[in-house]
């Protein structure tokens, strides 16, 4: 299937501190992609570099098929973009921010924008200034899906949102993207609903790409074990297991690997597994699994 | 395309783009009313030898006021763009990014231009009732330094907007600070007509200055 978006290589460096080193990733027509990580992983600048407000240290991506660096206004017109914080030009009110947009795109549809503002409780001249980081949030999705764009690439969508937007944000932008298969690329540092929207998931680290696996592999997959006494060992660097833990009452670590597996490990360090247990997760708890609570 | 993003910058700057213009459209009856009362107390003879003879620029108030005008459209027009870098958003849209910057500001500076056209010859129509066209162009040529200078002031204004790195704002500004009191240098009225083509040459490469701010802003210049 052919790759939405294709990035090889790329390093990037904040002065001397290091982003990522040799990041490689592609995102495939009709895939929903969330690029996880904690705060200063360098989500936004992923989203950066992609739609070329940013020049890497080196590597380059390509947006279908066209370098980031010199995308064309056809090329354009196909990206939706929503940036952090649902930043719009806020001096407009909604009819004239949908009067400005759509004469940029010839396959406007106006029809979404207008089914999500009649949801918001505004008035048709009420600026965008004054609007409350939900309402802005229904704004800039409105105007994404109006455009009707093959490829979404939205920044922390989830910032700033109360639970209710955030759920409307989700089902709204998840009934759309399975209607038209269109391909998401999206970031947020809120995990919470993610599991219900994204196929694929890339968690970001300080400085390297964690993991990039399908959603459902990890929820299926990535298991918290426990053993009910404080079982104390190291981990070797190329373990299966992650994130060792120990508590006063028990010891709690993560792996990929099946019970059996897991059971075989802890017995060839001659620990005791007969306490031991394994718990699915929720994507935020193998977030957390993955990248540790510090 | 051009008339949305005519129509944005519309939207942004109609309000402040009234003020503007009531500030010089105010100016008219004043400079007329200043006229004729300096008229009734010193008598017409005598306020005609003291223009020519001591090189009176009754105008003279207007110095600063187009600067400030440029200067605040710029700020205006450019500051909304730069908040959580809605630029993007501009940018991002489906239209060759020169031309876009390059439209808005021709928006900003033809409002500007159009302004202190109007304004300028509804003053000059409603002076030359009272004086000869001698005593105007004088005073005409040496107000045209200082509209020359507002229009700098908005193409300079924008190019420090635009930069995307603190400290290079900051030279910036110097820059511009430095380019702009180029203007104001002139001691009578006559000494500028000789500095125009300086000065226009100084406007034409101002208008440049934007577009390298926006491409290292494109880059994501941080140092």
């Amino acid at each position: 299937m052919a790759a939405v978006i294709e990035c090889n290589n790329i390093t990037h460096y904040y002065g001397n501190r290091l982003i990522y080193k040799n990041l490689n990733f592609s995102v495939e027509k009709g895939k929903i992609l969330g690029l996880l990580g904690k705060n200063g992983t360098g989500k936004t600048t992923i989203i950066n570099i992609l739609n070329g407000y940013l020049k890497p240290y080196s590597g380059e991506c390509r947006l279908l098929g066209e370098d980031m660096r010199s995308l064309s206004i056809e090329t354009k017109s196909k990206v939706g973009l929503l940036l952090e914080g649902h930043v719009q030009h806020s001096y407009f009110n909604i009819v004239q921010i949908e009067k400005f947009y759509s004469r940029f795109f010839k396959d406007w549809k106006s029809e979404p924008y207008w089914d999500l503002m009649d949801k918001l409780k505004v008035t048709r001249k009420q600026k965008i200034s004054t609007m409350s980081c939900g309402q802005r949030s229904q704004v800039a999705l409105g105007l994404i899906l109006a455009q009707d764009p093959e490829l979404l690439i939205l920044d922390d969508f989830s910032m700033g949102l109360d639970p209710g937007y955030r759920r409307l944000f989700v089902d709204y932008l998840k009934e759309y993207v399975t209607a038209t298969n269109k391909t998401v690329f999206l970031t947020s540092h809120i995990i919470q609903d993610m599991e219900h929207l994204i196929d694929e998931t890339m968690i970001l680290d300080y400085g390297k790409l964690l993991l990039h696996k399908p959603t459902l592999e990890i929820l299926d997959n990535f298991k918290r074990y426990k053993l009910s006494h404080d079982a104390r060992f190291k981990l070797d660097s190329d373990d299966a297991i992650q994130n060792l833990e120990h508590f006063k009452s028990h010891t709690e670590f993560y792996s990929f690997d099946t019970i059996d597996r897991v059971r075989q490990i802890l017995q060839r360090r001659s620990i005791d597994t007969q306490t031991l247990v394994n718990e699915s997760l929720t994507l935020e708890d193998a977030f957390i699994g993955l990248t540790g609570k510090y | 395309m051009t008339r949305a993003i005519f129509y944005k910058e519309w939207i942004k700057l109609r309000w402040l783009l009234l003020a503007i213009s009531l500030v010089f459209a105010g100016s008219i009856p004043y400079f007329i009313l200043n006229l004729t009362n300096k008229f009734r107390f010193a008598g017409k003879p005598h306020f005609w030898s003291v223009i020519v003879g001591k090189d009176l620029n009754l105008i003279s108030e207007l110095t600063y006021i187009p600067l400030l005008a440029g200067l605040i459209l710029g700020l205006a027009q450019f500051v909304p763009e730069m908040q959580k870098k809605s630029l993007k958003l501009t940018l991002h849209l489906p239209h060759p990014e020169k031309l876009t910057i390059l439209k808005m500001l021709l928006f900003g500076s033809g409002t500007l231009v159009s302004i202190f056209s109007i304004t300028g010859l509804v003053l000059y129509l409603s002076l030359s009732i009272y004086l000869p066209s001698q005593i105007l162009v004088a005073w005409f040529t040496a107000a045209l330094a200082w509209y020359l200078a507002g229009l700098a002031a908005y193409f300079l204004a924008v190019w420090v907007c635009i930069e995307p790195v603190w400290k290079q704002k900051a030279i910036n500004t110097l820059l511009a600070i430095a380019v702009i009191m180029l203007f104001f240098k002139g001691t009578s009225t006559y000494s500028l007509q000789y500095a125009m083509p300086l000065y226009i040459g100084i406007i034409l490469l101002s208008m440049c200055f934007p577009f390298y701010s926006v491409f290292r802003f494109k880059e994501g210049v941080q140092q």
